[in-house]
């Protein structure tokens, strides 16, 4: 079943354009990985996605509806979530806050999101009363991933998910994901720099490149072909 | 000894108010990023209204406290929607430009209408007061004091305890990050602006009882609110509160000492001194988001 199916996409920022005739689609229960060289559009196709950004161009459908005229609250409302790259986390709030302001569109059912987050994140429980400035950088990336999961979605899309962070979070936080695919059914498209990484955690993957979609296919085909390995995985 | 607990409990008195009058002023700037310079005219605007109520229907300023924050909350929706909105994302300039007009317009529409005598609202309390050990206590003053403070700790309530507050305060810290939530900024602008107008014209009132008034005191008022939005620092409502009560204190003892010309004077070097050398306030906040 496809949750999502982009077609022909197409924005930018002002006359400048980024994505020329991005086509992919996520399946029900799929983790899509997104990756490619800095400034090729992996942002940018988040953001449109989120509704944050309009589209010049194309469509996108998602539960076999046509979404792209939907505010970025009612796509949230729908299922669609963002952890943002920079984490955009309002950090002069407590962590408590930035989760509550999660379930903005879910607000009946704040405090069984919170459970839900807390069970994943247990260090956000017990930092849940500090101001999310002062988490370390891997706390505040689960605060992101937890403030996107608050609004109980059916697609979660982080972006950057290891920027920054030391292995031993990273691989952590891999395995959480990897837990909340399984337990609560979620798809995601994780946008992902560090590509063996990237390849390991999602069933399949998309390589942008300057706006466009240059390499697609499933995660362990992509990870044995030559031309990802020297590009992207640095191996001869 | 009783003349500086006198003094002081003035302070506390007067500077709670200034706190409540500011709170719209330094939320507009902390959440919009407007420095409205037509803010000392909406408070003159809400005790012109207060004035009318009570003259015509013999409405208290207090009761009619309610009419002038509703009749602030859609004057701050109209203002926003239709002038604001398409200025906000231009030249800060213009925005500036944009709110000294509407200070002007204010001022001389009231001249117009009530011409520029100083008005006064007298209530039946206006003269009353009590003996409190050493003290005098002004009924009025009282009064206001009291219900700044209930308003105050209600603005506070709203951006800490309601949907409505935290998105106001998302907003301030991380536009961007409160879109993708699903918070729409435009329309958290358009209620602050509503709240902030609300609180300005309801401080009006305040502002009547407390003293007479002329179609041209909003400059003054303009840049008290300034001062106490920098000396605080911008973004909190205990911001407010510290740069209010420091202005009701650095008020009340020139006043006292130094002799009523001094009063305003002194703020305006205090206002430099902080603009200087401590331009990020007292408690050094930011913005209405920070805890
Ligand atoms: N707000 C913006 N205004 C104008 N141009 C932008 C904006 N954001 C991104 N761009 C440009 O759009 C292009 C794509 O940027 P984008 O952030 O989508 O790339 P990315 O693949 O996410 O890169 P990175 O790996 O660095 O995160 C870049 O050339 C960038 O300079
Ligand atoms: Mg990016």
């Amino acid at each position: 079943m496809r949750l999502l199916e982009v077609r022909d996409l197409e924005a930018g920022y002002g006359d400048v354009q980024v994505l020329k005739s991005v086509s992919m689609h996520v399946n029900e229960g799929e983790v899509v990985a997104v990756f490619g060289s800095n400034g090729s559009g992996k942002s940018t196709f988040l953001k449109v996605l989120a509704g944050i950004l309009k589209p010049w161009g194309g469509s996108i459908k998602y539960m076999d509806q046509h979404i792209e005229d939907l505010s970025p609250e009612d796509r949230v409302r729908r299922g669609i979530a963002l952890a943002s790259e920079g984490r955009r986390l309002f950090l002069g709030m407590t962590v408590e806050e930035n989760l509550i302001l999660g379930a903005w569109t879910r607000k009946d059912r704040v405090k069984e999101s919170l459970e839900k987050v807390y069970s994943y994140f247990p260090e956000l429980y017990r930092k849940r009363k500090d101001l999310a400035g002062d988490l370390s950088g891997g706390q505040q990336q689960m605060l992101s991933i937890g403030r996107a999961l608050m609004s109980g979605p059916k697609l979660l899309m982080i972006d950057e998910l290891s920027l920054g962070l030391a292995p031993a979070v990273v691989e952590r936080l891999a395995g959480i994901l990897l837990r909340i695919r399984e337990e609560e059914g979620i798809s995601m498209i994780v946008v992902e720099q560090e590509v063996s990484l990237a390849l390991e955690i999602s069933d399949r993957a998309y390589v942008f490149d300057l706006g466009e979609i240059v390499d697609e296919g499933r995660s362990e085909d992509l990870l044995k072909r030559d031309t990802i390995r020297k590009t992207y995985l640095s191996v001869l | 000894m009783d003349t500086v607990l006198q003094l002081l409990v003035e302070s506390l008195f007067l500077g709670t108010f200034y706190a409540f009058m500011s709170l719209g002023f330094s939320l507009t700037w902390g959440v919009l990023n407007i420095i409205n310079l037509a803010y000392g005219s909406y408070i003159i605007l809400g005790a012109y209204l207060a004035y009318t109520l009570h003259i015509y229907l013999g409405l208290d300023p207090v009761l009619s406290l309610p009419l002038s924050f509703t009749g602030g909350f859609l004057l701050g929706l109209f203002f926003q929607r239709f002038l604001m909105n398409r200025v906000m994302n231009l030249e800060p300039f213009m925005v500036l430009i944009l709110t000294f007009g509407l200070d002007i317009f204010i001022a001389n529409a009231l001249n117009l209408i009530f011409r520029a005598d100083i008005r006064s609202i007298d209530v039946p309390y206006a003269e009353r007061s009590h003996l409190l050990g050493p003290l005098i206590i002004t009924e009025v003053k009282a009064l206001v004091f009291v219900l700044s403070l209930i308003l105050t700790a209600l603005v506070y309530l709203l951006l800490h305890r309601t949907w409505t507050g935290r998105a106001i305060r998302a907003v301030a810290l991380d536009r961007e990050g409160a879109r993708t939530v699903g918070v729409s900024p435009e329309k958290i602008f358009l209620i602050t602006s509503g709240i902030g107008t609300g609180i300005a014209l309801a401080s009006g009132n305040l502002y009547g009882v407390l003293q007479g008034f002329t179609p041209f005191d909003g400059g003054m008022l303009t840049v008290k609110a300034f001062l106490v939005s920098i000396v605080g620092g911008l973004g909190r409502v205990e911001s407010a509160v510290a740069g209010g009560l420091f202005l009701g204190v650095l008020e009340v003892f020139t006043g006292f000492y130094l002799g009523e010309g001094w009063k305003f004077f002194a703020s305006l070097i205090v206002m430099f001194l902080f603009l200087i050398l401590r331009p990020r306030g007292l408690l050094g906040g930011k913005y209405y988001g920070e805890t």
